[in-house]
């Protein structure tokens, strides 16, 4: 079905279109959520949540071709209300001791690693890692999101990158970048 | 967010920062199945909170049209209570209506006065010394 018909139906309240729009977006919605909620329980409710904002609030949608981001912005968001309510430490102290998972640098990651490299990292270090590097914020926006100041932000990235880093490149000792 | 074009922004992100971008995009998770009958009793309690408001709404409306219309009533009933009268009797009653009436009455008193004026008396006085007529006892 084509995705303006679709979404159409969904603002009817069709249920089965809405069945369709779970179908299709739920996957994209949980995967996202599991990148920052580590806890299966904690990401699969912020999928629901996310999914009844979107079916209930899909008037405010003006272009369809958009939805992706904007349902993904509503998971992220939603997440970051769980995270927020949690009262996430800055702290820099790192485990004491890492599994060290070992994708090949060479080849292309694959999105399990990506959620194994990410459970290890500390919920800090990962929150801001999710939304710099893989949402695409910046760190006065990850500031404003989370209320942290801009060097917090950016010192979290630093040592997130670190950790990952030496994990997927462990002959790799010089550091990858400085942040702006 | 950050511009895509930023060529500092590629330069400091690694391929393998890049890869982890691709990978948690196609990122998919399959969700349990009980999530949908959670989102469904969801949205069944979403639908049946808008039908009640939607019903509240009427009856408000309703009772909002109820109470234009009694307004619109007794605005037209209270105008025509409070409306000018019409019958000359209450119009006597009116301080300006009876100055008015003072005036016309001086002024006609005025008139009257005029045409019983001197020239008027002289002519009275003509007829005075006149032998009185008809069935006058005097006179016979």
């Amino acid at each position: 079905m084509d995705l303006p018909v679709l979404i159409d139906q969904c603002r009817q309240g069709n249920r089965q279109a809405q069945a369709r729009f779970y179908q299709e977006f739920a996957p994209i919605v949980l995967g996202a959520c599991r990148r920052y909620l580590p806890n299966d329980a904690e990401s699969e409710d912020a999928m629901i949540q996310s999914m009844y904002k979107s079916l209930t609030s899909l008037d405010t949608l003006r272009d369809p071709r958009t939805i992706h981001g904007w349902i993904r912005r509503i998971a992220v968001n939603e997440c970051l209300m769980i995270l927020r309510k949690k009262k996430l430490e800055w702290s820099d102290d790192l485990p004491e001791r890492m599994p060290a998972p070992d994708p090949d640098p060479q080849e292309r990651l694959q999105a399990r690693e990506v959620l194994s490299l990410l459970d290890k990292l500390p919920l800090g270090y990962r929150t801001i890692f999710n939304l710099y590097v893989l949402e695409g914020y910046t760190h006065r926006e990850i500031g404003e999101l989370l209320n942290i100041s801009l060097n917090t932000s950016k010192s979290q990235l630093i040592q997130a990158r670190k950790r990952l880093a030496s994990w997927i490149r462990p002959n790799e000792n010089k550091p990858h970048h400085e942040i702006s | 967010m950050k511009s895509p074009d930023s060529s500092s922004f590629e330069e400091q992100n690694p391929s393998w920062e890049r890869s982890m971008r691709t990978a948690s995009d196609d990122m998919r998770v399959q969700p349990a199945t009980s999530s949908w009958r959670t989102l469904t009793a969801k949205l069944d309690q979403h639908q049946q909170q808008k039908r009640s408001v939607y019903r509240i709404g009427i009856i408000l409306a309703r009772i909002a049209a109820i109470l234009l219309i009694a307004a619109g009533f007794w605005w037209v009933l209270d105008g025509q209570q409070k409306s000018p009268p019409l019958t000359s009797e209450l119009v006597n009653d009116n301080p300006a209506y009876f100055a008015s009436y003072l005036d016309v009455a001086q002024s006609l008193q005025d008139q009257m006065s005029r045409v019983e004026g001197p020239g008027n008396a002289g002519f009275k006085e003509s007829f005075s010394n006149m032998p009185t007529t008809g069935d006058s006892s005097g006179s016979l």
